[in-house]
């Protein structure tokens, strides 16, 4: 991707460039693996009767993610002003809830993947956008934005369609609370490469302001989602 | 401060919904419209800006009229093991 010119990037101290540029190497390989994530959920939305426009949105998901890998690296070396190296994908492995029900597991990564972490994913990344005021920031999370949507309109899609039978629902919702404090849970971590009050013309976060997009999304998509497909 | 509010759910679930199950919920014509806001929004998103603001926040109407015919029979502790025990799916950004 062809980023803008930006000379707020020059202008900041060394100790922050390396702080930003060590959060975009982070978020590199946590993209790679994602799309490894992806790419084995793929098949496995197709053995359990996926409908197309499900399917169209995975294959979608995956070149996604590995594009926002190279992004992220390519924002890495900006803020350190030299090369660097694309690192290994974090582990991309699918977990296994161990329910022995192949549809209750697509369905649970489907939930945990897509309807939570991708709609907290699209929250949390609007809110860096509206701080940014760096023209690399303002393109970057724009960039991510466009597709962290589809990667999420995937699990709302896959949940209301017919592949989730009635009884199927009554069996993923005893998961839903759980797994939702799980992965929020993880989204309220702070960030261990940036500092606590954000750096925010950069696009990122205070502790405080990372809560409370966690709050909103969770507040008004996740769980207004839930209910309209039948899970809460 | 009032708390902050996404305006993200007509151009993440209801345009979702909408590739699978068009009829999902009881007022199909209120989807069908909010779908079409969905994509504007999706559109306002790249487009730019903080404009985006509060647009499209306010579609509780479609998710109030539409509880699940599902009755949930099912005890909440059952045949779902502990939290300690529940695996988190992966995400591009947690920590
Ligand atoms: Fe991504
Ligand atoms: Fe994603």
């Amino acid at each position: 991707m062809k980023l803008p010119d930006d000379p707020t990037i020059a202008a900041l101290d060394e100790e922050t460039r390396r702080a930003i540029a060590a959060h975009w190497l982070h978020r590199a390989s946590a993209e790679l693996g994602v799309a490894v994530a992806f790419e084995a959920l793929r098949p496995r939305l197709v053995g359990v009767g996926a409908a197309p426009p499900v399917l169209a949105l995975a294959d979608k998901a995956m070149v996604d993610e590995r594009r926002h890998g190279a992004l992220c690296v390519q924002l890495a070396a900006r803020y350190l002003d030299t090369d660097v190296a694309t690192p290994a994908p974090r582990d991309g492995a699918l977990p296994d809830f161990g329910t022995g029900a192949e549809e209750l597991e697509v369905a649970l990564l489907v939930l945990g993947t897509c309807c939570i972490n991708e709609s907290i994913a699209s929250e949390w990344i609007r809110s860096c956008f509206r701080i940014a005021t760096a023209p690399t920031a303002l393109a970057a999370n724009r960039a991510h934005l466009q597709d962290e949507i589809d990667h999420a309109r995937l699990g709302w899609a896959h949940l209301a369609s017919p592949a989730i039978s009635d009884a199927l629902r009554r069996r993923l919702r005893p998961w839903v609370p759980r797994l939702l404090d799980v992965n929020v849970a993880q989204w309220m971590k702070p960030d261990p490469h940036l500092p606590r009050e954000g750096i925010a013309a950069h696009g990122h976060l205070s502790v405080e302001e990372n809560e409370a997009a966690i709050d909103a999304a969770v507040r008004d998509v996740v769980m207004p989602g839930l209910k309209l497909v039948g899970l809460a | 401060m009032p708390p902050q509010r996404s305006p993200l759910f007509p151009a993440i679930v209801l345009a979702g919904i909408s590739l699978t199950a068009p009829g999902c919920g009881n007022d199909t014509q209120i989807v069908a419209d909010d779908t079409g806001k969905a994509s504007d929004a999706k559109s306002d998103v790249s487009a730019a800006d903080t404009t985006l603001g509060d647009t499209g926040s306010a579609d509780t109407g479609v998710v109030d009229s539409t509880s699940s015919d599902v009755t949930d029979t099912l005890d909440a502790a059952d045949g779902c093991p502990p939290d300690s025990e529940i695996p988190t799916p992966p995400c591009s950004f947690i920590r």
